[in-house]
């Protein structure tokens, strides 16, 4: 008699125990809405990028959930970051929009930054690219008249910790001696001080620089020197495939040094340009978000790039870049995690000893 | 010139005329209330055309950016609260007027100057486009900051019988301007270690705290109504008459208007502020602008309608914004897929034209609306106050809010108000801090690019020497007129005791 | 006494350039420039302005003249100790609407700030300062379900547009 009561039992405890563990089920959002996080302001380049994504993420989400952009600027992205940090929870309803400039200060150590991209699950990157060009007046024709180049040019800078790093550090790379002009507010007043001769050099994302410096450059305003690049399936710079026909900076470095870039300085701006162009603008989700909430917000990722409309969208408003979504976004941010610490330590002291600032 | 007239016939279709007044609506709606208006109000209203179709977003786009200016009028006038935007230096003498019982005629003047400005603005800027690059090119930083230091110097008209109170004031506005991160520098300034000033304190705290609430705090203890009188005076139809009677002034000061606003970045901020100034400057009796001369309202009203008409240049051309609204418009456009850039006077140049033209119209429709919405609106200047307070709180901690969402908003709110409390009743020129405040950010960044591009031989280019002529002479002009006064009023003191 | 509080703000205001000085010396280079000369000349200049103050505070002659500059109120019949009382009851309040933003949240404390202020300020009756609490909250709803605008939440969160 006992021992079939405590047979009984056992088999009630199991049977009761695997009514407790919840079906695994396909997660779906339906009826609900999906808050995205954007740490910038209203009709900035992070709030249009979002919107113009967000009906396409809602075609293709399961349950096809509202995707409503949360605007939360301040700290240029910092707070909005933290808030994702510190308030958000892994359920799969809210997720986070990055820039540029969400990243550098986060792997520059800025105190001020909870966040880390590192614990979370990217979904999807869009990328850019960058081109650099010069002042005809200046004699040269090509990057490759830039060797032995002994004239002190100027630029017109955001910041010595913004996007900036990019150029500033491409510029010091190349040898060439470059004073920035520190106070001025994007890339537009940057073009702008270009044509008025405030400035002699100057870069563009490929997308401006496709719409406002090539007519520049057929009116012999501007002389184009170099792109950034992009990044290849193997983890390579190779030339921007929206402007092919523009060396990129590590062909332009082979050209003026005579070898590859490598070492400390090239790592650490590979890993800045990787975080600031290669992946631009992410999404991610929390921590602890389950498995198959991030697999599902990859694949909806995935076929909305895939979308013929969308494309079109990407063609006409994202510069054209390829879309990188799910394991490609991870390879690549992965990337920027890999470069080791002492690198970017030494990119903080360039920064902290070349423009006496206090970057930590 | 038949690009123009193309431009003109989209302009003129009834799908997009209806859009238009959409938009108008849309933005006076919220723009009328304190703090609403300007750059927070577009931010609002912006969302609104994502997914729209482009052609119908664009009309209501630009109704809603045309009538920003418009709307920012109502508590400028009703309340002396000045706007997030363009309505700053309308409260100088709009609001003495509200107090007299003629808030009527100050609407009427204003939107009727607004709607002449616009118009005349747009047709200033249909003749200017094919010279605007060059124009805008010459203005380098250099340049930029000659013109906020012009800005700035209208601090000197504004202070009346006490400069240094007005130069200590309008110090107060800049430190406070100061206040938050650096233009080019990761260092932040004053902060005290709290977060929420990291970004600095948001104009629309400042203007709400330094203006709107004192005042809701005066009115409150006077125990009346907004009008000293209590039956209204003057109705709209006679500032009407006063504006066409100005004529010379709307004309005068909406060419003004075009030109600063032009200017990217900093046309904004300034451009009524340097109106309202000027026409004291050149006007012979002076004796009743700040208490309630009919031509302080006309001329800043002018100017900033035909401004924001100016602003879509250097928007388009550039892709640069010329003023805060401007920028989300900005970003409106980018979500159309309308990219600006030196493409748009070669590729796009209708669309600029139908901007122009659907600027011009929605000004129209927004003074006309305006005005006859005026009339019910002026009647809230004779009830007693008490049944007004408890929404204009209301509204004022609500709009406060919507600048950062955080309680910061609404703490900074109280210190302002507090602060802009004790300036108002110890003779503390708030509007000289407004000004500080708002041309902090351009002063310093413009003169940190000039020193560090041109050391100090920018101070010798021809354009700097110009700005420097025009700053020197108002300032004279200023200083002398006050000479002139004083000796008349010894000279009268003494006839009477002769 | 209101004499003192003019002279007191103009000390705080001397003291805060003197502040500014200070702290802008604290800077890294680029960041000091401008917060640093502009503070100093401003703090010289509230140093005359101060000067000037308590001298004709001592010659009593300069009475507070309002200026064509700012929109002063000219207090006529009132006292200004009246003045000063009622102003520092408007802050409490405000100080205690805050509290109750804190704590419930800003729909309801803000519809009873404007029923209370109905009631017993403008002298209305109980059913009018409600209808027009309501119309505060309905305004507020309009708003956020409309165009998507937030306000402060309390630690005590009630649903919407209580909230």
């Amino acid at each position: 008699m006992r021992k079939y009561i405590l047979c009984l039992g056992l088999v009630f405890i199991l049977v009761a125990s695997m009514a407790m563990v919840p079906p695994s089920q396909a997660a779906n959002f339906k009826g609900k809405t999906i808050k995205w996080i954007i740490p910038f302001n209203v009709g900035g380049g992070s709030d249009v990028w979002s919107r113009l994504y967000s009906p396409f993420l809602q075609k293709y989400l399961p349950g096809n959930p509202i995707v409503a952009i949360k605007n939360m600027p301040g700290g240029g992205s910092i707070i909005g970051g933290n808030y994702f940090h510190t308030r958000v929870k892994p359920n799969g309803l809210t997720v986070f929009g990055s820039s540029g400039s969400t990243s550098f200060p986060y792997l520059l150590e800025n105190p001020k930054v909870k966040y880390d991209f590192a614990k979370y699950q990217i979904v999807f990157a869009t990328p850019v690219g960058g081109v650099c060009y010069i002042n005809p007046d200046l004699g040269v024709k090509s990057v490759k008249d830039l060797k032995g180049f002994k004239k002190t040019l100027a630029y017109a800078s955001q910041g010595a910790t913004s996007l900036d790093i990019i150029p500033l550090l491409a510029f010091d790379m190349l040898g060439l001696d470059v004073k920035a002009i520190f106070g001025y507010k994007g890339r537009g007043p940057g073009r702008v001080a270009f044509e008025q001769g405030e400035v002699n050099i100057d870069y563009q994302t490929t997308p401006a620089f496709i719409k406002n410096v090539r007519p520049l450059i057929e009116q012999g305003k501007a002389i184009p020197l170099m792109s950034w690049g992009a990044l290849d399936e193997n983890g390579n710079i190779v030339r921007d495939p929206v402007a092919p026909d523009i060396p990129s900076m590590p062909e332009a470095y082979e050209m003026l040094h005579g070898k590859k870039p490598s070492g400390p300085a090239f790592n650490a701006w590979k890993a800045f340009f990787l975080a600031g162009f290669g992946l631009q603008k992410a999404m991610w989700l929390p921590e602890k978000t389950p498995k198959d909430i991030v697999a599902a917000y990859r694949e909806a990722a995935a076929k909305a790039i895939a979308d013929p409309e969308f494309q079109k969208i990407v063609d006409k408003s994202l510069g054209g870049y390829t879309q990188l979504a799910g394991k490609d976004a991870v390879a690549a941010f992965n990337q920027v995690l890999g470069v080791p610490k002492q690198d970017r330590d030494w990119l903080v002291n360039w920064i902290e000893t070349k423009y006496e600032i206090k970057v930590r | 010139m038949d690009v123009f007239f193309q431009s003109l016939s989209v302009v003129l279709q009834p799908g997009h005329l209806l859009m238009l007044v959409c938009g108008v609506v849309m933005g006076l709606s919220i723009g009328i209330l304190p703090g609403l208006g300007g750059i927070v109000g577009m931010t609002i209203l912006l969302p609104v055309i994502y997914g729209m179709e482009p052609h119908t977003a664009f009309a209501l786009l630009i109704g809603m950016v045309a009538v920003i200016p418009t709307s920012d009028t109502f508590p400028s006038v009703m309340m002396g609260i000045p706007g997030s935007s363009a309505s700053q230096a309308t409260i100088m003498d709009g609001y003495p007027l509200a107090k007299k019982g003629e808030a009527a005629r100050a609407l009427g003047a204003a939107f009727t100057a607004s709607l002449i400005g616009g118009l005349f603005g747009a047709l200033v800027l249909t003749l200017i486009i094919p010279i605007a690059r060059p124009i805008v090119l010459a203005f380098g930083s250099p340049e930029l900051f000659m013109l906020a230091l012009l800005g700035m110097s209208m601090v000197g008209v504004l202070s009346g019988t006490k400069p240094i109170k007005g130069i200590l004031a309008a110090g107060i506005g800049v430190m406070i301007g100061a206040l938050g991160d650096a233009p080019a520098v990761p260092e932040y300034r004053y902060t005290f270690g709290i977060d929420y000033l990291m970004d600095g304190i948001p104009l629309v705290v400042v203007g709400l705290g330094l203006f709107a609430f004192p005042e809701i705090v005066d009115l409150m203890i006077k125990g009346r109504s907004i009008s000293d009188v209590a039956t209204l005076g003057k109705g709209w139809l006679d500032g009407v008459k006063d504006t066409l009677k100005h004529w010379t002034i709307v004309l005068r000061c909406s060419f003004i208007g075009v030109i600063v606003g032009f200017l990217p970045g900093l046309g904004g901020s300034v451009v009524d502020w340097i109106a309202y100034g000027h026409i004291i400057q050149t006007s012979k009796d002076r004796e009743n602008f700040g208490k309630g001369d009919i031509r302080g309202v006309i001329a800043p009203e002018s100017a900033n309608n035909a401004k924001e008409g100016g602003g879509l240049i250097p928007t388009f051309l550039f892709g640069i914004p010329g003023s805060g609204s401007m920028a989300v418009f900005l970003g409106g456009l980018l979500i159309l897929g309308i990219q600006p850039g030196p493409a748009m006077i070669t590729e796009n140049i209708d669309l600029v034209y139908t901007a122009i033209w659907s600027l011009a119209l929605a000004n129209v429709f927004g003074a006309i609306l305006s005005i006859a919405l005026s009339k019910p609106i002026t009647r809230l200047t004779v009830i007693p106050f008490s049944y007004l307070a408890p929404f204009m709180v209301l509204i004022i901690t609500f709009a406060c809010y919507q600048a950062t969402r955080s309680w910061g908003d609404l703490v900074a709110l109280l210190v302002m108000g507090i602060l802009g409390w004790v300036m108002k009743q110890y003779g503390w020129p708030r509007p000289a801090a407004l000004i500080g405040y708002v041309l902090a950010g351009n002063l310093e960044t413009y003169l940190f690019i000039s020193v560090q591009r041109y050391g100090f031989g920018w101070l010798a280019r021809p354009g700097v020497l110009i700005l420097a002529a025009i700053i020197t002479g108002s300032l004279a002009m200023g200083v002398f007129y006050q000479a002139r006064k004083v000796s008349k009023a010894s000279a009268a003191e003494s006839g009477k005791r002769a | 006494m209101v004499r003192k509080i003019g002279l007191g703000f103009s000390v705080l205001v001397t003291l805060s350039f003197g502040y500014g000085i200070y702290e802008a010396l604290s800077y890294a280079y680029l960041a000091k420039i401008f917060p640093l000369y502009v503070s100093l000349v401003l703090c010289i200049i509230a140093i005359a302005n101060l000067i000037q103050e308590i001298r004709a505070s001592y010659r009593r002659t300069e009475k507070t003249a309002a200026s064509a500059a700012d929109l002063e109120t000219e207090w006529g019949d009132i006292a200004m100790s009246e003045v000063l009382r009622k102003f520092s009851v408007f802050i409490l309040v405000i100080i205690i609407l805050y509290c109750a933003i804190w704590f419930i949240g800003y729909p309801v404390s803000i519809t009873l700030f404007i029923i209370i202020l109905y009631r017993y300020v403008a002298g209305t009756k109980w059913r009018w300062a409600v209808v027009a609490g309501l119309a505060g909250l309905g305004f507020l709803a309009l708003v956020s379900k409309l165009l998507y605008m937030d306000w402060p939440q309390g630690f005590i969160m009630l649903p919407w547009p209580l909230g």
